[in-house]
Formats: C-alpha cells, structure tokens, sequence
C-alpha cells in the first residue's frame, strides 16, 4: 500500500523509542538481541531499563500471562512450567478430558525451599545454603550464612521486595531461650544485619518459610507468656520490625503447632487446620472481622496456594495423607482438574515467578 | 469544531479536527505560534501515514464512545487486539518503522505506545541478523565478543518460534 522508503535512508529511531520497543519483548528475546549492537547491550543491562522492562508486567495483564511461570519442585530438583501457555489452548471447564498435561523445564537441582518475589527467587537448601536465583537468565546469587543461623534451633525464613527501598531482603530468624531473633540481609548492601530486639515466640507451625503479604513476612507461631496462643506475626520489612496479626475470633487452637498451618489465598492471609475440609482467609489484611470461611470440596490435609490463579481455576498443592498432588480448582464450581507434569512424580512445592531481566549479581549497582 | 488543515510531504491536504491535531504535539506547537487558519506543513510526514493516524483518530473516538472510556485523556494505549491486528495488517515492516518514526516526529504519546507494542510484536522472534536489518543498524561487535555472548546465552537463540 505504500512506498516507504528504504529504512537505511530514514533518519534512525531515538534510544527513548528503541527502549519504548524493547521493554515490551520477552526476556528471551532481549538476552538475544544483546547482539545486535553494542547500545542495545548496554540498554538491555541498564538498571533503569530492567525496572521498566519489569513494570510492564505489572501494568498490562497480557504481558503478566506470557511472564508467568509456575515453579515446581520434587524434593530433588527445581522446575519451571509455562501453564499460562498450556492453560490458553485447553478449555479447563472441559471435565470430559484428563488431567491436564504440561511439560516442565528443568532449572537446577535442588532440595530445599523456594521463595518468589519481584522476579527473584530465595533459595534455602537443606545443605543450609542460602542463594538468590533469576531462572529467567539463569543468574544465582550465593549468600552468606546469617549471623543469628545455629545448627541446634528452630528456625524461620523469609524473603521479599521491599518497595519502600527498593530492595530484596531476606529474613531469618532463631528460636532461642524463648527468644525469636531476627536478622535482614540487604541485597544492595550485600550483607547481612541483626535486629536488636528479641520477641517473645517459642514454637512455629512446620513451615519455616515465611508468608509474604502487604510488605510483610508472616509466620504462625506460639507465644512464650501464654503457651496455649497462637498467633501470626509478620516481619515488616520496611521498618524491620515485628507486628502481631490476630487469627479468626472463632479459630480453636486445640491442638499441638503441627496441625496447623499458615499460608495465601488470593494475595491474602490464609489459615486452617489439616485435614479440615475449609480455611479462613483475611480478606482486609490486619482487620480480624474480615476472616472469612472458604470450604473446598476435595479431601485433603493440608493445602498451599500457588498464587497462580487463571480463568477462576486456582492452582493448589493438596496434601492427602503421604500423597501430594496438584490441582486446579475452581472455588466458585467447586470442581477441579488434576495436574500432571512429565517427569514430576511428587510436587513438594510450587509457587510462582515473572520473568525478568534482574541480575542478583549487579543489584548493589544499581537504583 | 475548529478544523486545523496540514499539508503532507507529497502536497496532499487533509483535515483534522482540532482536538485532535493537538494531540499531536509538534503540531500543538506550531499552531500555538501561528494562526489556526494557516494550513500546517508536515515536510516529514507522508501522506499515507497521514492516512494511518487519521484512522487511528477515528477508530480511538468509535470506541471512546462504544465503551464510554477515555483512551486518549487516560493515555490508555492498549486497544482491543482486533483493531490492532487490522491497524497494522497492511503494513510491512519498513512501513510499521517509518511510521513509528513520523509518529514520534509528531509526538503523538498514544498511538506512539501502541506501535511500539506492535514492533515488539513484529520483533520478538527474530533473529539478531534480521532484527538488525530491521531496525538498520550496524553491527559493532568483534566476532569474539559476539560469539561470547552466543556461548553465555546459548538458549535464547534456540528455540521454535525463532524466524528464519
């Protein structure tokens, strides 16, 4: 329809225009076109590109779809799956098929846990090794041991974005003589530092990993001064500082900490007892009145939210006496599909991340 | 409403609403400095792009008031993937590039992000030789530095989607 004329004879398209283009390509793409010329390199590894690039996800719901990806691990190894992809040539609400099926990718081997956020993951292994990891570009982190870390204790973990600073924090914490202590490492700063003060918790549910909601990290755990309570404390990450959440008014704590558990619905505080057919989720994040009861249809002991949520179907990893599987559910329908991943017998964790372009290695650079 | 009269390249005439002309802000700023009944001339501006933009206008006020949204005012670039698969279905590569130049030329921010979102499109599975081409650009890579970059990053240029 028209005559252009020959690209080389048009003056070149500005840098602002280029990056307006290229924040929109997957990251794949970009780690490719690194070639292209020298500028397009230093473009795609500029800090300021690597947040905008991460923005758009965030801003416009397609580009968040074709980021997504679902980690999945086997008690050995780490995978990744792009159920976004698979879940856009099926029809979930066809419950004539099978499960569905999904290939994975391999990421590394691993034994431990897996903690998403803002495009990085924190890995905890069960060698007592702490690392950040970018499966997007492949790029890891290792990081040193916590100061408050003691073979002999109890511990928790934590990890998240923290926006007021615009830093990656992990948080790790020590039971000790009726103490929890806590320490922060910073990613800008590369180190790690102990909080002073010690609170006043004994005892944890058997996940060790942290909850991460509104800024916070969250545990269930079980106050020194009145052994039958229970509650949920969340480590601020902005203000490195420890507040109390309070659990639903009518949830009984009978029972010893193994039987319960915490984890997110939605983006939301969830909590249950196993082997209960239902949870109670927070619908508004520290008000005790919006506890709210959720039943699900599937028996099951204990159950863990992906966070991965499409077309209402939300994936779950169930737990039914030894067996774990997962599943997408559909809270409205009650009805579920099972998932199967080629060559993932037992799933032992999933969650989910976006890809990016963020290199754990160069964060202190940057911002 | 005042109608503002531009003159492209190739010496066609064409009219535009004001309103909308000043989304434009090359434009918003001649006829800040001139009269609004000078006729507007666009030396860099093609008539068929001229054409485009017109039917960007148009297609943006059809849907403004089919779903009673402010696309232009909220600067949502993001349309319906219908009118974006047949804005651009005509269009080469080298026409989508000059086109997305005139735009910038013009400053108009809206359909600006939207071909910038089409480009992408147009660019993510190519290959780096063809996306150089694209773009008309030099490569200034030593063939070791390029080949070290390949090694690191070998995955990213394997794949089924990659064009040919």
């Amino acid at each position: 329809m028209a005559t252009a004329e020959k690209v080389e004879d048009l003056p070149k398209l500005p840098s602002e225009i280029i990056r307006g283009i290229l924040a929109w390509l997957p990251v794949k793409s970009l780690c490719r076109f690194r070639c292209v010329k020298k500028s397009w390199n230093s473009l795609i590894l500029d800090p300021h590109f690597v947040k905008l690039h991460y923005d758009k996800a965030i801003e416009h719901e397609d580009v968040f779809y074709q980021r997504r990806r679902v980690f999945i691990s086997d008690m050995w190894t780490l995978y990744s799956i792009d159920l976004d992809e698979c879940l856009n040539r099926i029809n979930l609400d066809d419950y004539s098929g099978n499960c569905v099926l999904v290939d994975n990718k391999y990421l590394q081997d691993f034994m431990g846990l897996v903690i998403h956020s803002n495009g990085l993951l924190f890995m905890r292994s069960c060698y007592h090794e702490f690392s950040l990891f970018n499966p997007a570009i492949s790029q890891t982190k290792n990081l040193p041991v916590p100061p408050t870390y003691d073979t002999w204790s109890d511990e928790v973990c934590g990890f998240g974005f923290d926006l007021s600073t615009l830093d990656y924090k992990v948080v790790h914490g020590l039971f000790c003589q009726d103490e929890l202590r806590f320490s922060v490492y910073s990613l800008k700063t590369g180190s790690w530092r102990v909080i002073q003060s010690g609170y006043p918790y004994k005892y944890r549910t058997p996940a060790m990993d942290g909850r991460l909601v509104n800024g916070g990290v969250h545990w269930l755990v079980r106050r020194v001064h009145d052994r039958s309570s229970m509650v949920i404390v969340s480590f601020v990450l902005a203000e490195e500082d420890v507040r109390e959440i309070p659990l639903p008014p009518d949830f009984n704590i009978v029972e010893g900490e193994d039987e319960y558990y915490l984890s997110v619905f939605e983006e939301c505080l969830c909590v249950g007892k196993k082997d209960d057919q239902e949870f109670w989720v927070m619908k508004e994040y520290g008000v005790a009145k919006s506890w709210t009861k959720i039943s699900i249809s599937l028996p099951f002991s204990e159950g863990l939210h992906s966070g991965f949520v499409k077309k209402n179907h939300h994936l779950l990893l169930l737990q039914d006496q030894m067996q774990q599987r997962l599943v997408m559910y559909n809270f409205d329908k009650k009805s579920f599909r099972n998932l199967s991943i080629r060559g993932i017998r037992e799933p032992s964790s999933a969650g989910f991340y976006l890809e990016s372009l963020l290199s754990p290695n160069n964060y202190s650079i940057s911002q | 409403m005042k109608k503002i009269s531009v003159r492209t390249s190739d010496g066609q005439e064409f009219e535009l609403e004001e309103n909308l002309a000043m989304e434009s802000a090359t434009i918003k700023t001649s006829l800040d400095a001139f009269s609004r009944d000078d006729i507007i001339l666009l030396p860099n501006v093609n008539s068929w792009e001229m054409v485009k933009i017109i039917e960007f206008f148009t297609k943006v006020q059809e849907l403004e008031t089919k779903f009673g949204v402010k696309f232009m005012e909220k600067k949502e670039g993001r349309f319906l993937e219908a009118f974006q698969a047949e804005f651009d279905k005509d269009l080469s590569d080298d026409n989508l590039y000059c086109l997305l130049w005139t735009v910038d030329y013009l400053g108009i921010e809206v359909l600006l992000e939207n071909l910038c979102h089409l480009m992408a499109e147009r660019t993510k599975n190519k290959t780096v030789e063809s996306c150089r081409n694209l773009f008309g650009v030099q490569h200034d890579y030593t063939p070791e530095e390029e080949a070290e970059i390949r090694e690191d990053y070998s995955w990213a240029f394997e794949g089924p989607e990659i064009e040919e």
